[in-house]
């Protein structure tokens, strides 16, 4: 079972909310694994599923899971609360989306970080040294300064560096980034994703990243995770996925983002499907060109095809 | 023929920090802007640039503090409260958010009529929304529907509907799909697209989004810290950016295309607080070819089709493009 590359390997995962006497799947059936060093990118539009998978991999989701969810062999589903307060943070940490709701308004930034580390059983002093020295790694001038502001005296960017900072404050395995730059201008963005993967390289660290931005997921990722309703649709390498794409709704986002100038749009028909009243079958065929009644009956599932999984009755 | 014009048009906000002390903010400095008959002209800017004051400026939704907008030839500075209610039924907007934009607690049916009536519609208000309904795609069974029973692309449909409804000449569209999901962005686009050309409209797109933009525009214009920077045709603008802002906006879009990159040299930092009053050229803090003249004099935009508003944009041209010294 335990492959030594795999550092995530997460099987089966289900995800189900209770919502007014409804069962809700938000993730179903979910497998991937990640490599050690491995970038991937979770893409998917708003309702696929894609930020309770992330959360879910640390437990922070309220939902109920089964499946399993394994770190280096340790399944994390399985954790009791003292193990899984031990395993945040110093093995797998998360980014949110808006760094201004992530930081507390009213403590200092250096409190919060030196938070990080005086929980995990460093002592003061060592603790503020590492914080100055982190602020510097994130690219944060006149880190001193810093640590003695408030969150609302620095921009955006800036926040979501200290973020980033408390995310790699402890050398951890893997960093879950949920929408790490949606709430930021396209130029500090492109700042930001270049310190993200620049990390990424230097410290060894892999890296999920969740996107409803191809173009975030490409310049970020090498390996890319399609999602819609809930499941996977194609997973492989960002070659194959974006250039090749062989399902037919990842073919279709290509088509639906402008290309800059004379490109043609070819929008998907409908909308994107109610969780809790999904169609039966493929989740997509109600919007699929290609569908046939095979795929209104039977759901398809990953299959390897054409060195990337795709989950399509009829791969092309 | 040109619809609407903005001239030296300029609009700064007091922001009052205590009883006794307050700070001015330059929302739009100085921009002039024409916007011809069946023309989509996009604004792009990061957050903060003006463009959604520029766009309330000319729609006359907000006075400016000085200059002057004129619809038609019609200088709305001068003219009588009737000439502007008159003026105002020939332009229309459309906001980011349909779910702040439509009321609630009205069926569609009744947030389509009440633009008929304010808009004082000669014909028939049944057939005319019924009309519109089928251009912008949707069946007449949503009359009877409250916005929450619709989903975010229908209700932006009903956002588009209700802004041609009154036959309008000019349409200001703020950030129309930036609260949709990509596939059905698609779809808006197509639809704004498809009317402007059926109606003849003209469009001031304003969007963050350059992608968006280039696809959609005729003409372009590059706002930052409340200036216009630059202004051209789209193929101009995103296929040969002059001014050194627009050359770090394009090169920031991340993109599935990761060759096609612009060589240009770092920028720094963020962009300036809006009332750290920058001498000079409202960009040299972050430009990386800045000198003692751009910290100076403040570079007006040059005259030429394709204008820009940078000291060195020839320079910055030739090294950018054709790889000189």
């Amino acid at each position: 079972m335990l492959q030594s590359d795999k550092l995530l390997e997460v099987q089966n995962l289900r995800v189900t909310y209770r919502f007014e006497d409804k069962k809700i799947r938000a993730v179903d059936d979910v497998s991937f694994s990640i490599r050690e060093g491995d970038r991937f990118a979770i893409v998917g539009e708003s309702g696929s599923g894609k930020s309770t998978l992330g959360l879910s991999i640390v437990r922070l989701c309220p939902g109920e899971a089964s499946g399993s969810v394994r770190l280096n062999g340790i399944d994390i589903l399985k954790l009791s609360q003292e193990e899984l307060r031990k395993l945040r943070g110093s093995d797998i940490s998360v980014v949110f989306q808006d760094p201004s709701s992530a930081l507390n308004p009213v403590l200092r930034i250096g409190d919060q970080l030196i938070e990080v580390f005086t929980t995990h059983g460093y002592d003061k002093t060592e603790a503020y040294t590492r914080s100055a020295k982190l602020l510097e790694t994130v690219g944060i001038p006149e880190p001193e300064k810093r640590l003695m502001s408030y969150p609302h005296q620095l921009s955006g960017g800036m926040k979501q560096r200290v973020i980033i900072a408390m995310a790699i404050a402890l050398n951890p395995k893997l960093v879950i980034a949920d929408e790490p730059t949606s709430a930021l201008d396209v130029t500090i963005q492109a700042q930001i994703l270049k310190l993200i993967k620049e990390l990424s390289e230097t410290k060894k660290l892999s890296m999920i990243l969740i996107t409803h931005d191809i173009g975030v997921a490409a310049e970020v990722c090498n390996e890319i995770g399609i999602m819609y309703a809930g499941r996977m649709l194609e997973i492989g390498t960002f070659e194959d996925v974006f250039h090749n794409p062989k399902h037919p709704y990842t073919q279709s986002l290509m088509t639906c983002v402008p290309k800059g100038l004379k490109c043609v749009l070819k929008p998907l028909p409908g909308n994107v499907p109610d969780m809790s009243n999904l169609p039966s079958g493929c989740k997509f065929h109600p919007r699929c060109p290609y569908a046939n009644d095979k795929c209104k009956t039977i759901e398809p599932k990953l299959e390897k095809a054409d060195g990337r999984y795709v989950a399509c009755h009829a791969v092309w | 023929m040109e619809i609407v014009k903005g001239e030296k048009l300029s609009k700064h906000y007091n922001i009052k920090l205590t009883t006794t002390k307050s700070n001015t903010l330059t929302a739009v400095s100085n921009i002039n802007i024409t916007i011809n008959g069946n023309e989509i002209f996009g604004l792009v800017g990061e957050s903060g640039s003006g463009k959604s004051t520029l766009g309330r400026l000319l729609l006359w939704l907000e006075k400016p503090s000085s200059g002057t907008v004129s619809f038609k030839g019609l200088d709305l500075t001068k003219a009588k409260k009737g000439e502007i209610k008159e003026a105002r039924r020939k332009m229309q907007v459309v906001f980011q958010n349909p779910d702040s934009s439509l009321d609630p607690r009205m069926k569609i049916k009744k947030t389509l009529l009440e633009a008929l009536e304010c808009s004082h519609y000669t014909g028939d208000y049944t057939t005319r929304v019924k009309e519109v309904l089928e251009d912008v795609g949707l069946r007449p069974d949503v009359l009877d529907m409250y916005p929450h029973h619709l989903s975010g692309g229908m209700k932006q449909r009903i956002a588009v509907a209700r802004a041609i409804l009154a036959e309008p000449e000019f349409i200001v569209l703020d950030e129309p799909t930036s609260a949709l999901d990509v596939s059905v962005q698609a779809q808006i686009l197509n639809l704004l697209e498809k009317l402007q050309g059926k109606l003849n409209l003209s469009y001031l797109f304003i969007s963050h989004s350059l992608s968006i933009v280039s696809y959609i525009s005729h003409r372009v214009g590059v706002m930052y810290l409340g200036k216009l920077v630059e202004l051209g045709t789209s193929e101009e603008v995103f296929g040969r950016p002059l001014h050194p802002y627009s050359q770090l906006l394009i090169s920031s879009v991340p993109s599935i295309y990761l060759t096609k990159r612009l060589n240009i040299p770092r920028h720094n930092g963020n962009h300036e607080h809006v009332y750290d009053v920058v001498k000079g050229c409202k960009f040299h803090p972050r430009c990386p070819y800045a000198d003692e003249l751009c910290r100076s004099e403040e570079p007006k935009l040059s005259s030429n089709c394709h204008m820009v508003a940078c000291h060195y944009a020839i320079e910055i041209e030739k090294k950018v493009f054709e790889g000189g010294a």
